[in-house]
Parts: C-alpha cells; sequence; structure tokens
C-alpha cells in the first residue's frame, strides 16, 4: 500500500501559498468564543511535490479504459473522447454561475436545449428533463413520476413489476418512491413475456400494477422480443412502462424506446453518450418522457422561443404537474456539454455506426467463446451477452470470480461477474464498439486458454501473479469498519 | 467513424465469422415492425475542428464574469484552484475508470476515497463518511430520510432560510417516505425563533431538526448547541447542512451538537460548472453507519498482510439487498470527490485555515464598506457570519437598478433575494472568497455608490 497523504505530513511544511495570509493567522475574530475554532484542523502538512507524487502513484494502481480492454458488462466502459474533456473545461462552460440571470447564459441553455431536442429524438420520447445526476436517480425520477400520475388520478397502484434480471438499482428505487415490488420470471429464452404478467395480475389484481421497469436489450444482452405486447397489454389495464436505459447503446438509430410502448425513459449519458464514468460519477441521468407523462417531468425545462423578428431565445420552464426538482440547479451541465460535444460529432450516421459494432463486437466475441464456455440464453445477442463458468465450476472448482481475477493480473478488466442473477457463475461480456478486432481477438485467445489451462491445472490457475494486492479480507472489512484515518491512531 | 476502430475489412471478416452478409442481418432479434426504417433526425455530423467552432459560438453566448467581479454565492462560490488539482484529477487513470468493484485493480481509486472519507469526517466532526452523494441538497435529502428511519418518525423541522433548491429536493424526496416538512418561524434578526422550535419538538414526532451553517443568507445560528441539545432531549436527531470551508474558522459540526452532517463540495476546488457536477458529502456518527446511505470504502488487509482498500458494508446497497437497499445511489460523483482531495491536501493545515480566513475577513471588510453607503442597510446586523451576508436597500425597485447598474458595470452583483423569499424583496446577498482584494472591494463599492447615487 501506498502511504495516506495523512502520513506524509511532516509539521511547518506547505503546499501552495493561495492567499494574502498577513493579519490571518489567528483563529477567527468575528465569531462568538461557542462557535470559534481555537486551533487550525489537522490536515496533512505536505509540500506540491508531495501531493503531486501521492496522486500520481495512487493513479498508477489505477484501470481505466485508457489502459486497456474493459468488458464491464452493463457498463458500456467505451473510449472518453479527449474532445470532450477539453471543451467542457472552457472557462465560457465551466466558471458560470447557476445565479446568473438567463440572458447571460443563453449558450449554456442552447446546450441544454439541443440535447434534450436530440435526446428525445433518439428515444421517440417528448420532452426531457437534464436534471438527474446518474442512471439510479433517473429511475427515482420515474418512479417518483408514476406515483404522482396515479395520484392525481386517484388511482392507488402500489405494486411495480420488475424482471428477475433487471439491475439492483430498479427495485431499489421503485422502493424508496413507495412502491412494492413484484419480481416477473424471465421463460426460457430470458424474455419477459406477457403470460408471466398476466400470472402475477391474477394474483395481485390488474388495478394494483403502477407499471413496469424493463431494460431492453435485457441484461443478457438480449432484446426483448415480446415487448410491443408487454407494453399493449399494461397499458390495457393502465399501467405504465419505465425504460432502463443503461443498454441503449445497442439500439441507437435502430429502435426506440418510444415506439416500443415505454413512457418514460432514462439514458446513461456516462455509458451510452461518451462521458467518463470518473471512478464513479458524476454521471448523468436524463429522464424523457411520452405524452400525459411529460407534464410530471422534474423542473425546470428548457424551451425555445422566437421573439416577434424570429430571433430565437432559450428559457427555463416548469412543467404543470412536475414532481419537482430532483437536484440543485440544471444537472450534472458539464457532462452534458460533453455528452452534446459526442452528439454534434457523430450525428445520426456516427450513432448507428456506434449501435452497429457494439452489437457486431459483441456476437463476433460470443462466436468464439460459445463452445469453451456454456452460454445459458444462447442465441444472436446484443451489445453484450452472459457467459457461464458453471462448468469449470463443476469439473474444476475454478468460479467466475476466479475467472475475473485471472483476467485482472493479466491487463484486462474483468467482466461484471455473478450478475444477472438468473445465470449461474455469470460473465457479464460488454466489448463496445470502441474495440478494435485485434483486441477482441486477444481478449478471446486469452479466454480459450484459460478454459484450457482451467481444464489442465485448476489449482495453477487460481494463483494470483502481477496485482498489487490480492485476496483482500472484505470479512473483516465490514465487520469492523475502518473508514477513516484519525490523527489519534 | 470516429472512436470506431473497426474497418470495413475487419467488419467484413466478423460478419463471415457469424455467417452473416450484412450488419442489417445483427438486429433480425428486433421485430421488424420496431425497426426505425429512416435517419435519426439531428443535425448533420462536424469534424473536430468544426466542433470547435461550433461549440466556440455557444460559449460566446454566455457571459463569463471574472473571478474578482463574481459576487455570487448561494452555494456556489468563485474560490482559487491550484493548478495541481486540476493536473492530477484529470488522469485517464482516474477519470475513465468505474466504480471500484475490482480493488485489485482499483487501489488507486480506492484509497483517495478513504482519503476523502478521511478528509470529510475530520472537517464534520462526524465518524463515517460515505464516498459521495449527488449534491447537497440530495445529501440533505438522504441525511433527512435516514434520520426517519433511525427514530421512526415522519416530521421534519427546516430552519427559515434554508437554502430554498434544498427544500424543494427534500419535498420531492419526501414524496416516497411521506414525510411531512415544517418550516420554523425567524426573529426579526432572521434566526430560528427558539419558543416556536421547543413547542414543535414538544410533539415528538419530529425525526430530525434541520440546521443550515451558514444559512442561505450567509448567517450562523448562534446558539447551535442550545438548539441541538433541545432537539436531542425531544428524541430528534440533528442534522447539520454544512459550508465545508466554514469549518476553517468555526467548531465542526460534531462539536456543536450534529448526529449527521450533509453539505456540497463544490468550494473544495470544484468550478462553479453551472451548478454541476459538484457531490454532496454525507457524514454521521460510527452507530449509524449501517444506516448511511451511498458507498462506502474501508481498509483491510489482503494476502501477504498488505494493507488495502475495498468497498464495505455493501450488504446496505441495491446490487445486494435489492428492494431493501438502504438507497438506490449507485453512480455518485466520485471524481468530483477526489478533486476536493487533492485540494484538501494541497492546500494543507495552514493552507485551509488561510482561505477560509481570508473568506471571513473580505466578506467583513467588504461588508463594512458597502454599509457606509447611504441607503445600504446591513440585513441582520446583529448575526455572525462567514463569506456572505446580505443587504437590505430601499426598495425592490432599487435592487433592481442597483443590479442592473452593476452588471453593467462588469460586476455579477450577488443574488435578488426577492426572487427566492418573498418577505425579502428588498434584500441582496454577497459572498467574498479569497479571490477578492480589498482593492477589488473597494471598486466594487465605489461603484456600487454610483449606481444607487
Amino acid at each position: 500500500m501506498s502511504k495516506l497523504i495523512f502520513e506524509r505530513s511532516s509539521p511547518g511544511r506547505r503546499g501552495p501559498d493561495i492567499a494574502d495570509t498577513r493579519g490571518i493567522e489567528t483563529a477567527s475574530p468575528y465569531l462568538s468564543p461557542e462557535l470559534r475554532r481555537e486551533q487550525p484542523l489537522p490536515l496533512p502538512e505536505v509540500s506540491e511535490i508531495d501531493v503531486v507524487r501521492h496522486y500520481t502513484e495512487l493513479s498508477r494502481k489505477n484501470f481505466g479504459v485508457d489502459i486497456g480492454f474493459y468488458p464491464l458488462g452493463s457498463c458500456t466502459m467505451k473510449y472518453n473522447p479527449k474532445l470532450n474533456e477539453e471543451i467542457a473545461s472552457w472557462p465560457e462552460f465551466a466558471e458560470l454561475h447557476p445565479y446568473q440571470s438567463e440572458d447571460t447564459v443563453q449558450g449554456a441553455l442552447r446546450v441544454m436545449w439541443e440535447l434534450s431536442e436530440d435526446l428525445s429524438e433518439i428515444a421517440g420520447m417528448d420532452a426531457v428533463s437534464l436534471q438527474p445526476a446518474a442512471g439510479a436517480h433517473g429511475e427515482l425520477t420515474g418512479m417518483l413520476m408514476f406515483r404522482r400520475y396515479f395520484n392525481e388520478r386517484g388511482e392507488n397502484r402500489p405494486v411495480i413489476l420488475i424482471p428477475d434480471s433487471g439491475h439492483g438499482t430498479n427495485p431499489a428505487s421503485a422502493t424508496i418512491a413507495g412502491f412494492r415490488v413484484r419480481e416477473v420470471v424471465s421463460n426460457k429464452q430470458g424474455m419477459t413475456t406477457v403470460s408471466a404478467l398476466k400470472q402475477i395480475a391474477a394474483q395481485e389484481s390488474k388495478d394494483a400494477i403502477a407499471g413496469i421497469m424493463m431494460t431492453n436489450p435485457n441484461t443478457l444482452g438480449l432484446f426483448e422480443r415480446e415487448i410491443s405486447e408487454v407494453a399493449g397489454y399494461l397499458h390495457e389495464i393502465g399501467a405504465l412502462l419505465y425504460y432502463d436505459g443503461a443498454n441503449l447503446n445497442a439500439l441507437l438509430g435502430y429502435a426506440r424506446p418510444g415506439d416500443m410502448g415505454f413512457d418514460v425513459v432514462h439514458f446513461n449519458l456516462h455509458k451510452t453518450f461518451s462521458t467518463p464514468h470518473g471512478g464513479g460519477g458524476p454521471g448523468s441521468g436524463p429522464v424523457a418522457a411520452k405524452g400525459d407523462l411529460a407534464d410530471y417531468l422534474p423542473s425546470p425545462l428548457v424551451r425555445r422561443v422566437e421573439d416577434a423578428s424570429g430571433n430565437a431565445r432559450f428559457t427555463f420552464t416548469s412543467p404543470t404537474k412536475s414532481i419537482g426538482r430532483m437536484k440543485l440547479f440544471y444537472g450534472n451541465f458539464l457532462v452534458l456539454v460533453k455528452a452534446l460535444v459526442y452528439t454534434r460529432q457523430l450525428g445520426s450516421p456516427g450513432l448507428r455506426r456506434v449501435a452497429e459494432n457494439s452489437v457486431l463486437n459483441a456476437n463476433y466475441v460470443q462466436e468464439r467463446l460459445k463452445d469453451a464456455y456454456d452460454i445459458p440464453y444462447y442465441q444472436r445477442c446484443m451489445h453484450e451477452f452472459v457467459v457461464s463458468a458453471r462448468r469449470q465450476k463443476a469439473e474444476s472448482g475454478v468460479t467466475a470470480k476466479d475467472i475475473g481475477k485471472k483476467l485482472l493480473s493479466s491487463g484486462v478488466h474483468a467482466p461484471t461477474t455473478y450478475f444477472p442473477l438468473i445465470v449461474p457463475e455469470a460473465l457479464m461480456i460488454e466489448p463496445t464498439e470502441t474495440e478494435s478486432l485485434q483486441t477482441l481477438d486477444d481478449f478471446c485467445d486469452l479466454m480459450l486458454a484459460f478454459a484450457e489451462e482451467i481444464r489442465r491445472d485448476p489449482e495453477g490457475f487460481k494463483v494470483l501473479k502481477n496485482l498489487p494486492v490480492h485476496h483482500l479480507d472484505e470479512v473483516t472489512a465490514a465487520r469492523h469498519p475502518d473508514v477513516c484515518w484519525g490523527p489519534k491512531e | 467513424m470516429p472512436y470506431i476502430p473497426n474497418t470495413d475489412e475487419d467488419r467484413k471478416r466478423m460478419l463471415h465469422a457469424l455467417g452473416l452478409s450484412s450488419t442489417r442481418e445483427l438486429f433480425s432479434p428486433v421485430p421488424e415492425h420496431l425497426l426505425l426504417q429512416r435517419e435519426l433526425k439531428m443535425a448533420e455530423p462536424l469534424p473536430e475542428v468544426e466542433i470547435y467552432d461550433y461549440f466556440e459560438r455557444m460559449g460566446r453566448s454566455n457571459q463569463i464574469f471574472p473571478a474578482k467581479r463574481n459576487l455570487a454565492g448561494g452555494g456556489v462560490y468563485r474560490h482559487f484552484i491550484p493548478p495541481v488539482v486540476k493536473e492530477l484529477v484529470h488522469r485517464g487513470e482516474f477519470y475513465t475508470s468505474y466504480t471500484p468493484y475490482q480493488a485489485e485493480v482499483s487501489q488507486g481509486i480506492l484509497q483517495c476515497v478513504y482519503e476523502y472519507q478521511s478528509f470529510v469526517c475530520m472537517l464534520t466532526g462526524m465518524e463515517a463518511s460515505n464516498a459521495s452523494s449527488y449534491d447537497g441538497a440530495t445529501a440533505l435529502a438522504d441525511a433527512v430520510l435516514m434520520a426517519a428511519n433511525i427514530v421512526h418518525r415522519k416530521r421534519v423541522l427546516l430552519p427559515p432560510f434554508l437554502h430554498p433548491q434544498y427544500g424543494e429536493v427534500l419535498q420531492t424526496y419526501s414524496q416516497g417516505r411521506m414525510l411531512a416538512t415544517t418550516v420554523l418561524p425567524a426573529t426579526e434578526q432572521g434566526s430560528i425563533e427558539t419558543k416556536a422550535l421547543q413547542r414543535e419538538l414538544a410533539a415528538k414526532d419530529v425525526a430530525a431538526l434541520v440546521l443550515q451553517v451558514p444559512d442561505f443568507l450567509g448567517y450562523i445560528e448562534p446558539e447551535i448547541p442550545e438548539l441541538a441539545a433541545r432537539a436531542h432531549e425531544q428524541g430528534a436527531m440533528v442534522v447539520f447542512v454544512v459550508h465545508p470551508l466554514a469549518t476553517g474558522v468555526m467548531k465542526s459540526p460534531g462539536d456543536l451538537g450534529a448526529d449527521i452532517v450533509a453539505g456540497d463540495g463544490q468550494p473544495l476546488g470544484l468550478p462553479a460548472s453551472f451548478g454541476g457536477p459538484s457531490f454532496g458529502f454525507l457524514a454521521t456518527k460510527k452507530r449509524y453507519i449501517h444506516q448511511l446511505p451511498g458507498r462506502i470504502v474501508g481498509r483491510t488487509t489482503a494476502a501477504e498482510g498488505k494493507t488495502a482498500f475495498v468497498l464495505t458494508l455493501q450488504a446496505r446497497e441495491q446490487h445486494i439487498r435489492r428492494e431493501r437497499a438502504s438507497s438506490n445511489i449507485c453512480t455518485n460523483q466520485e471524481l468530483a470527490a477526489v478533486q476536493a482531495t487533492i485540494y484538501l491536501a494541497a492546500l494543507g493545515r495552514s493552507g485551509f485555515h488561510n482561505v477560509a480566513r481570508k473568506c471571513e475577513e473580505n466578506a467583513h471588510y467588504a461588508c463594512a464598506k458597502l454599509c457606509e453607503i447611504p441607503g445600504v442597510e446591513h440585513l441582520f446586523s446583529e448575526r455572525q457570519w462567514f463569506n456572505e451576508f446580505s443587504l437590505r436597500l430601499p426598495s425592490a425597485q432599487v435592487v433592481d437598478s442597483a443590479y442592473a447598474g452593476l452588471m453593467e458595470k462588469g460586476w455579477l452583483p450577488g443574488i435578488k433575494l426577492g426572487e427566492l423569499f418573498p418577505q425579502l424583496q428588498e434584500g441582496l446577498s454577497l459572498a467574498f472568497t479569497e479571490v477578492h482584494s480589498p482593492s477589488d472591494i473597494d471598486a466594487f463599492a465605489a461603484d456600487f455608490r454610483e449606481v444607487l447615487g
């Protein structure tokens, strides 16, 4: 381990001199003794070069898309264009204050309006709120919209349906919005069917069902073939459909959630639209809605208006039945700038190329791995697919986790493991469109060599080399949490 | 096509391996009637050179106020960001990584987050911090939901001048759990009316008393420990929303009676960014760690006795607990939190103290200077404040004309309070930081005097 920054401290050492320090060395002369801090907080005392070396050293212990192949299923770890980063850092965007008056931020509103228009068109929706900060935040937004919609209509519908292949955030979001969750069992092909929904409706009563949260392609990487029928049935019983946009990359310009019958959609700009994940954010999870549901979007939205002489200006508006505000100000604005750079650079033909190549890459890798590993729901996949290491586990005692860790030690990020929950020993692989055939072949060769090695020498396979740390003690970490450093240690 | 490395030849080979002849066939799982039969209606794709032009044009229709002429606050402040901060946080190893599920190749981010949590605990006087929330307002909402779950009560008391958007976000989040909020009345000096507080608490249905320190107008409650003690006596928790830099001059919330501390991290080395991304911090006492929403990083050991960092207490989280999780948060604002970590490390013990003191010193100098101008009064002259304060001008019309006049002279002259608090039509709030020098403040005062002329 690297030392902590706190452990690099030497009394009296200083970083950059920011402010003229004359007259301010003492404690506050303005606060009452009851509130005043008498001694400075014990922040580390380090020089600038210590800071540079410390965080550079830490960065070198981190794996990112810039380092190597990152086939983490459901996360769309595509390349993050440097152009996005550059433009979002311009002071014309980065230095805007949110309390500036509308007429001084017309460029920012234009960015937001153009992105809203693009997203509406891409998803086949009527209106977009750019406020949610992440996918799960978008889900919560959508569920609160459902809730308000039914309240307004005087209907009490307490149940949200979620397929057993759904993301964990779905049930958590629905619960926080005050719904009860019923799981929908997928059929043998991994699909959600009308008959499964009818079974639940028979138990719960049709009037109790508020709607469904679905990902399409689902987390098996499969397109939900019955989606139009599912939507038809749910609308018939007065329920709504929510689209979890985590897997939209596969469909850009080819198919639209709005055309499938979804009422509310979220996007993950940090997946589909190439803005970086940042080690876990900031992301952005805009929410779009169709028809009546658009009135419930969080406020504010951006509208384009024209004056008498036809000059466009942009203004904030609030939807008539808005659920309210989900976040401070206007969402993660700089992330929105990056996403618009991306859609402007690619346009419709580019986005279609993204979908095609993401699907092609996934199918190619699936084809090359299908004999060496089990693929329980094998068929033409979309942007990702799920292999199972159940055979390896049964025959050699090697698990999906072992394979994931072995990939890490070979300079490749692990796929998503043990998800979706309906596949035992799951390894969910999403190559994305920004990887070349050579990279895919190298990965496939590695996975095939693994399968061979597992058969030949399972114990040898489990030995991990080249990793800075391995076999972390997660049980002790959870039982005796050590979550912050204290100067008393 | 940018960012797609496969050549036509590559695609042909791959399709051949799949027994297909065209990419269109890849979409055969999609029912024919759902396939879009046209191009998306979007602007034509642009090459990089033209992207620059395109965004430069949009950038030009934004007005940028130089740091020294930006006096707007309201939770977002224009501080100096040492170049070392931007340089380090922009390393691709950090920003192109995902949430650190695979600890073996994520020790960099994980250690940064552990250091982040340590800084947050240090500033707030708490013992456990999450890895970040979306922003200060969602952190407050999370804190209040957490308090309601702990004490099993459903009402929340809010201070009279809570940041209005924090209140709005809390309102939205409360819908799912049906929490009720009560805004406490203010004294003439704008602090919490203690008799009213006592009355509300006596109902014994209050889950949390929220204190914002400083509040939206810039003021610090005079008797925080007493207020906290009263809440505790009646079984309510005390949730602080705190300006992180204020802890450089003020005792930590933990020493003033807080059970949970939330806040927005923008002042810690992040640009204003039109309000986002920043990050929210959320910290509490160790005994409530299992109710704390969001990711948490812990320190543990690995093979060969090495110290290592790992996402911990994941049994609270959505990907394990699904509908029984303590929150739905997945992606948070990690890189922004790392940016604040580097900022705090760069400032260090003396730098943090100096920046906080300088903000305080400049704001106090400015307040005295501005109140010399005829027609300008300090809104709450008996109160204590940190980097932000509010003025009362003769009328709402004067606020409008002064604001417009100062804008014309190139200032972003604070925030007009009448738009946010109907009872403060004559109010204008102003924020100062270490970027302002006494001569900037003198220049502003001179212009202010002139526009009031």
